[in-house]
């Protein structure tokens, strides 16, 4: 077998037992890796209706076949849960080299069960596991645990995948951040990490993972350095190497950046927060993933005023906006401060950010008042008092308690209305994009099974030009499709850019890589040596878009959860968008149309019994028709 | 707004702009730093007052143009 070892190492946290598994080719090419993995093991081992800050929840870590194979886009895995944020399927994928560590450490797979009884981290090498003692590192900021672990196993090149105190104190949206820059930031996994009493997993690999055509890997992989190399600009005539966050000031006019908690437009100084000037002021370099041949994550310094450690990275556009416009800041150095902080508590940067301009919001209309903040005046605007509710809410201290909980569970806390001011879907917060604008993306957003994501979604905006139009005539879409449509032509479109971004997050690759689908159908085939094709990958994707929402259902949530907050029916306060909102009819209309379209019950959205089991996957037939 | 942002501005949009009357946002960032020295976090806000008041306008997302 290539591009796989066949084997996933299994642990029972309760028990203190670690013990190897083995899965043929046949379950891999089924299911693949990433959300293939968790989709899996979450229907087939996990009870259902329990509590996922219990016991009883699993946490899967799931690279794909691609992971650590030297190539660009190589260097992520997926981590998977029932979500404490959604109560229904969570996962989240993260960069940087721990993924391909664990699969040059010998496994496809890492799946986690029971609840320790002090905390303890995974220690994997040489083709085993073994738990260690954690209780000294536990409440540890995630730079120091990291440096201590790798004292203690005398080995500097220790990858790590890691929780901070945000996540050992349960915040509902607490992330898991693998070598301490690159977050698995949706979902509540860190809090899943947390509710085990699992602060780390340190891995080392020496093996090289073996595949089938390594020539043609090596030719793809020289072809597509070169081709990222003489082509330095992206999209809008910006530089590549910036990563994200370099088209803010495009995002304002056109109304897609979100500014106090998605309810005004025109944030007025927009290039304040955005990447170039992170790399003309507080940027002291890029750094890059496993086998990237471009950079593109920011490393930031502040040395006055907040002090900010490079060691954590920097800001990405979601941080950004989320703890920048999104509360109203336009103080560059204090979103630098709030990220690192969320770094090193490993708190959910879209989550903690949506949440704090939810609660300045709350503050502004007299739903929190001096007295619930501790006399902080949470206004939008106020950088100051942002900063500090990163702190407590890393730290669950006063009001941060409260915010630690989401913005749907602290607005049903609240009351007073304060629902209409949290902007999430299914609990899970909103990532900073404008379904005002980008419709078929605010369809992406209501139906995700994780909730609201950007990620496995369709960006409208992305598709004004003949070349996005080209680029997607090899699915047979052969006619473009207004920004503004919501019809079937658009649903069909954001259907088979989900097939094509979960088939991304099974795989689990880096979606800023410009591969074409033609050439990925070309990675696998060199990867595994199967003889296969589009056809089967897509079907691949579709089995586990059906395993996560068959997942949903059997957990209870029903198609009232695929919607919108209220936020997004009403215009925004000014701009481009004051006289836009999303039309609930609409949105209801393609929704049954999605439904369709996926052979999903118009009425419920429950998967057919027909395409269950066309997927080859008739045994989840039984988990939710009765 | 400083009027000689402003004017900066559009003496820039009126010189690069395609036939099609549109110019790329990051270009106007380039040639205002370029030509008139006009660091990019003024220029941003500078563009987003020329905006709010119907002198330019969005243009394909990544472009700009005259009102």
């Amino acid at each position: 077998m290539y591009g796989y070892s066949g084997k996933t190492l299994r642990v029972n946290l309760s028990d203190e037992k670690v013990w190897v598994e083995i899965q043929d080719e046949k379950f891999y090419r089924r299911y693949l890796g990433g959300w293939g993995f968790i989709a899996y093991y979450l229907l087939k081992e996990s009870k259902s209706g329990i509590e996922p800050l219990s016991s009883e929840n699993k946490l899967i870590i799931a690279p794909g076949p691609i992971t650590g194979i030297p190539i660009a886009g190589s260097g992520r895995n997926a981590v998977g849960a029932k979500s404490p944020l959604t109560f229904g399927f969570g996962a989240s994928e993260g960069g940087g080299f721990f993924g391909a560590e664990l699969k040059r450490a010998g496994f496809d797979c890492v799946m986690i069960d029971g609840e320790a009884e002090r905390p303890v981290y995974l220690w994997i090498h040489k083709g085993e596991g073994e738990l260690r003692d954690a209780k000294h590192l536990w409440g540890m900021h995630i730079a120091d645990s990291q440096r201590v672990i790798r004292e203690e196993l005398g080995d500097r090149l220790v990858r790590t995948s890691q929780i901070g105190p945000g996540g050992e104190s349960l915040v509902r949206y607490a992330c898991v951040i693998n070598d301490l820059k690159h977050s698995a930031g949706r979902a509540g996994m860190g809090a899943v990490m947390g509710s085990q009493k699992l602060k780390a997993i340190a891995v080392r690999g020496r093996k090289n993972v073996e595949v089938a055509d390594p020539e043609k890997i090596r030719e793809m992989a020289k072809e597509m350095s070169d081709r990222m190399r003489a082509k330095p600009r992206g999209p809008g005539g910006v530089d590549w190497g910036l990563g994200t966050g370099s088209w803010m000031t495009a995002h304002v006019l056109s109304g897609n950046l979100p500014t106090r908690n998605f309810r005004d437009a025109l944030f007025s100084n927009p290039e304040a927060i955005s990447a170039q000037t992170i790399r003309d002021t507080v940027g002291v370099r890029v750094e890059g993933c496993y086998a990237c041949p471009r950079p593109c994550k920011k490393v930031v310094k502040v040395d006055e005023t907040w002090k900010v450690d490079p060691i954590y990275g920097g800001p990405e556009y979601e941080t950004l906006a989320a703890l920048g416009s999104n509360c109203g800041i336009d103080d560059l150095k204090a979103v630098c401060k709030a990220n690192e902080l969320c770094q090193r508590y490993t708190l959910d940067t879209i989550a903690t950010g949506a949440t704090i301009a939810f609660a300045m919001e709350c503050f502004q209309n007299g739903i929190l008042t001096d007295e619930d903040t501790g006399g902080i005046k949470l206004n939008f605007g106020n950088a100051e008092a942002m900063v500090k509710m990163v702190e407590l809410i890393g730290e669950r201290s006063g009001i941060g308690d409260l915010l630690a909980e989401g913005t749907k569970r602290a607005a049903e806390k609240m009351g007073k209305g304060a629902e209409k001011y949290a902007v999430h879907v299914k609990g899970q917060e909103v990532p900073m994009h404008e379904p005002r604008l980008k419709r078929a993306l605010g369809l992406g957003y209501a139906i995700s099974p994780t909730g609201a994501d950007h990620v496995h979604n369709i960006h409208d905006t992305g598709f004004m030009t003949q070349s996005a139009w080209d680029s997607v005539r090899p699915l047979g879409i052969l006619d473009p499709v207004p920004v503004e449509d919501l019809g079937p032509d658009k649903v069909r479109l954001l259907i088979y850019n989900v097939y094509w971004a979960v088939l991304n997050n099974c795989l689990v690759m880096c979606s800023m890589i410009p591969w074409s689908y033609n050439q990925k159908l070309e990675m696998i085939k060199a990867v595994t040596g199967w003889n296969t094709t589009s056809w089967e990958l897509m079907k691949t994707s579709e089995r586990v878009i059906n395993m996560a929402r068959a997942f949903n259902v059997r957990e209870g949530l029903t198609a009232k959860d695929d919607w919108l907050p209220d936020r997004f029916f009403h215009p925004q306060t000014s701009g481009p968008l004051s006289k836009v909102a999303v039309d609930p009819r609409e949105l209801e209309e393609a929704k049954r149309t999605y439904y369709r379209m996926m052979c999903w019950n118009e009425e419920t959205g429950i998967p057919s019994k027909g395409k269950l089991e066309e997927l080859g996957i008739g045994w989840v037939v039984d988990k939710i028709h009765s | 707004m400083n009027d000689k942002i402003k004017s900066a501005i559009f003496d820039i949009m009126d010189k690069s702009s395609s036939d099609s009357g549109r110019i790329l946002i990051e270009d106007v960032y380039r040639l205002l730093k370029q030509e008139y020295n006009v660091d990019r976090v003024s220029a941003g806000k500078a563009i987003i007052e020329l905006c709010k008041s119907g002198e330019i306008a969005s243009y394909e997302y990544y472009y700009l143009r005259r009102g």
